[in-house]
């Protein structure tokens, strides 16, 4: 039996230059992604890559103010990917609201539903602070203290009782058979049957 | 072997529902985290690879901004109401301000319209190139968006000299605008700037408006004529592709405009090509537009309207009255309607993003009976943009 | 100032002419170059917009919806734009608050449907005849159930401090915040 922690220092190493992102770009800073990606700013030179599965993905970008509605989808998200999985926040507004901090329609704190492990300041945030945030990412995961999947295995009671009293009990059904009736092409069936 | 009824049955039991609903479809959840929706979300009815019925499913951007606006200050709301429209923020900045001058009785100075339609016409340029990226993306051209998004860097790095901002420049004010050009030598790199993209178009018509895959690609896909784009209140260049020559610049003119000469490109198709190609005419006509500007050069005088009112913002009242403001965008007709109680905060102020016409029931339309591979590019080629509809 | 911007557009004063002709019931007037009004009495909105529509004003920007109530009315603004004539027009019409029940305009311009919906539930402005004003549309359900709304007597903060339980960052006693 071999002993695998044995090996994770070189883990860590691997999963540092290697993020790949969800390409789920949610709020206004999905518009400061392609420059980031492309020639001038290119952040491939990290190794972080978009990639169109959350299946296969490391990095959660949060890029921008989260509502209610994208917030459901985030947490669906978050948790569909593998461990280990990271979250950087980018943006004022899932720290504390932003200029949105009286809106009814935006998340006040992320970090109370889903754990964040970097967050980045400023509205918006330029290129070179999203790198400079990725590049702390890195450090963080090279000593282990990028931790947030595993706080939220932990507390997973806490964030779970967070997203109820935000959405309701059963949110995630009642999402998914939302618009069953309306697919429908008559109204009636569903409820009949 | 297990028949589907006996399946059903059993999954009713245990309280769930079996999908698909209906035999010999599917449904199928395109969006938010997607690729190409961008939150956005369009819930389709399949059957094959063919969309049987398509529903838009919107609401993910939606941060409340016109009640926002009724507990903020006039000036305040340019800082939260540019953040409705994000490719190209200037234009909810230009009709809000345009609305309030008008409200006010303002006369905005020469220079500041000179600079208004400056910044207006930067925008246009650097969402079209946005756009660009965003098609050569959808079809796999990938070397003409790496170009477009490196050129619209050139723009962003002067609208970071003119207005400290790179993506939200809070540029645009009621009564002119925040502060003064920087100096001539930005005039000279806006000039330099225009004359490089406008000797790359040549790269871009050779890469991807005159590739023959990307012709095959997108002919004949989500067709529109003109009776169902007027019915359906589709504006700007969706529109112009159907063949009707609705130009805001033209048929209501703001600012600078009837000064400047320029064409209105109309093209009769009203297909995913024909819509492209408006785009890549506009953008030409957009860089022509901004020569001309350069060559007349800013007017002398004041940059803001001199009202003693202006000096202290926070107080500023607006006196009871209602104004209806709109400009054009790349995506179409982009309209405020501001009212006011006499008070230092608005009354009400809504906001028409153009994508409201195109992005909700027209998708719906024309995606029926297209193929899944196209759902993609025909959302691209209508430049449909979320927190229009959302706000 | 005033004077100048209620200087008179002679072609908006015949386009007004020509369809009050043919729409008596409404009032019109001419604010400026290329921006008329018109006030239309609720119940004959459907006819006003056939009208309008015949004689030109092919676009239907908007339906706003504009909450007055210290006088129990909502005012519905439908933002018409001709390509033909070259004008924006605004025809006002407005419904009782507390029943605010108008019909549909689904029939003479098929987009007033997307625009119904938002006015519907942000201003629970019932417009009889169109099929989808139940179906989802910007916010979800535990927050229509809340009674989210952009009425003036919608308590955001009030909603804010329960919603997202931020206690801290609240005033009860104040009235206005400083931003």
């Amino acid at each position: 039996m071999v002993d695998w922690r044995l090996f994770d220092p070189l883990f860590e190493y691997a999963r540092k230059r290697s993020m790949w992102i969800v390409s789920f770009c949610t709020g206004c800073g999905g518009i400061e992604m392609p420059p980031l990606a492309t020639s001038r700013y290119d952040f491939e030179r990290f190794g972080v890559m978009p990639n169109p599965s959350p299946r296969m993905a490391d990095l959660f970008l949060i890029t921008g103010y989260v509502t209610p509605k994208t917030l459901k989808r985030i947490i669906i998200t978050y948790e569909m990917q593998p461990d280990p999985k990271y979250v950087l926040a980018h943006g004022s507004c899932p720290l504390n609201g932003g200029i949105y901090w009286d809106g009814y329609n935006a998340i006040k704190h992320l970090d109370k539903y889903i754990p964040v492990d970097v967050a980045i300041a400023g509205c918006m945030p330029r290129p070179e602070a999203v790198m400079d945030g990725i590049q702390k990412m890195m450090e963080l995961i090279e000593t282990g203290e990028a931790d947030g999947w595993k706080r939220y295995k932990e507390n997973y009671e806490w964030y779970r009782k967070n997203q109820d009293e935000l959405f309701g009990e059963g949110w995630r059904e009642k999402t998914a058979r939302r618009w069953i009736p309306w697919l429908m092409d008559k109204k009636k069936e569903v409820k009949e049957e | 072997m297990v028949s589907q009824q006996e399946l059903i049955r059993e999954a009713r039991e245990n309280g769930m529902e079996l999908l698909p609903l209906e035999k010999d479809t599917y449904e199928l959840f395109f969006g938010p985290q997607h690729m190409a929706t961008e939150n956005y979300s369009l819930i389709l009815k399949m059957d094959g690879h063919r969309v049987v019925k398509a529903i838009a499913n919107v609401g993910f951007l939606h941060r409340g901004f016109e009640k926002l606006a009724e507990y903020r200050p006039w000036h305040t709301n340019i800082a939260l109401l540019l953040r409705i429209c994000v490719p190209e923020p200037d234009v909810p900045e230009a009709i809000y301000s345009m609305a309030v001058d008008e409200i006010m009785g303002w006369e905005v100075p020469d220079r500041a319209q000179w600079i208004r339609t400056t910044v207006l016409e930067m925008a246009r340029v650097s969402a079209y190139l946005f756009w660009i990226m965003g098609l050569s993306f959808k079809l796999g051209v990938y070397t003409a968006g790496q170009w477009a998004a490196a050129y619209r860097e050139r723009l962003m790095a002067l609208f970071e000299q003119l207005t400290g901002g790179r993506v939200y420049h809070i540029y645009t004010i009621p009564g002119g605008v925040r502060r003064d050009i920087p100096g001539d030598r930005w005039l000279r790199e806006l000039k330099d700037t225009v004359e490089y993209i406008k000797a790359k178009l040549k790269d871009f018509d050779n890469l991807l408006f005159e590739n023959y895959i990307a012709h095959r690609r997108l002919e004949g896909i989500g067709v529109m004529d003109k009776k169902f784009a007027l019915a359906e209140g589709v504006t700007g260049p969706n529109l112009r592709a159907t063949g009707v020559a609705y130009d805001v610049r033209r048929a209501d003119p703001y600012l600078l405009y009837p000064e400047l000469d320029f064409e209105v490109p109309v093209l009769k198709e009203g297909d995913a090509l024909a819509r492209a190609m408006i785009r890549r005419f506009e953008l030409e006509q957009d860089l022509y537009i901004l020569e001309q500007l350069l060559e007349m050069g800013p007017p002398s005088g004041p940059y803001k309207v001199q009202d003693p009112r202006l000096k202290n913002l926070p107080r500023l009242k607006v006196p009871a009255g209602d104004a209806f403001a709109h400009v054009e965008a790349t995506k179409g007709d982009f309209g405020a309607y501001v009212v006011s109680d006499g008070k230092n905060k608005p009354y009400r102020v809504q906001i028409r993003g153009p994508s409201i016409s195109h992005g909700v029931r027209v998708i719906e339309q024309l995606l029926v009976g297209a193929r899944l591979a196209d759902v993609p590019v025909i959302l691209m080629s209508l430049d449909n943009c979320p927190p229009d509809i959302d706000r | 100032m005033a004077e100048e911007v209620k200087a008179t557009w002679p072609k908006g004063e015949e386009i007004v002419s020509a369809l009050l002709e043919k729409a008596p019931y409404a009032e019109g007037s001419v604010r400026r170059e290329r921006r008329l009004e018109f006030k239309v009495p609720a119940d004959r909105i459907v006819d006003f917009l056939r009208t309008a529509k015949a004689s030109g004003f092919e676009l239907l920007l908007q339906i706003t919806a504009v909450d007055w109530p210290n006088e129990g009315e909502i005012e519905l603004v439908y933002q018409l734009f001709s390509i033909s004539h070259g004008t924006h027009a605004m025809a006002k019409t407005r419904v009782p608050r507390d029943d605010a029940r108008i019909s549909s305009v689904m029939d003479i311009y098929p987009v007033a449907e997307t625009y119904e919906r938002d006015a519907h539930e942000f201003y629970k402005v019932v417009f009889e005849g169109n099929p989808k004003l139940e179906m989802p549309w910007i916010l979800e359900d535990e927050d229509r159930e809340a009674g989210v709304s952009h009425r003036k007597d919608f308590d955001m903060l009030g909603y804010v401090k329960k919603k997202y339980k931020i206690l801290d960052r609240f005033d009860e006693d104040k009235e206005n915040y400083v931003i």
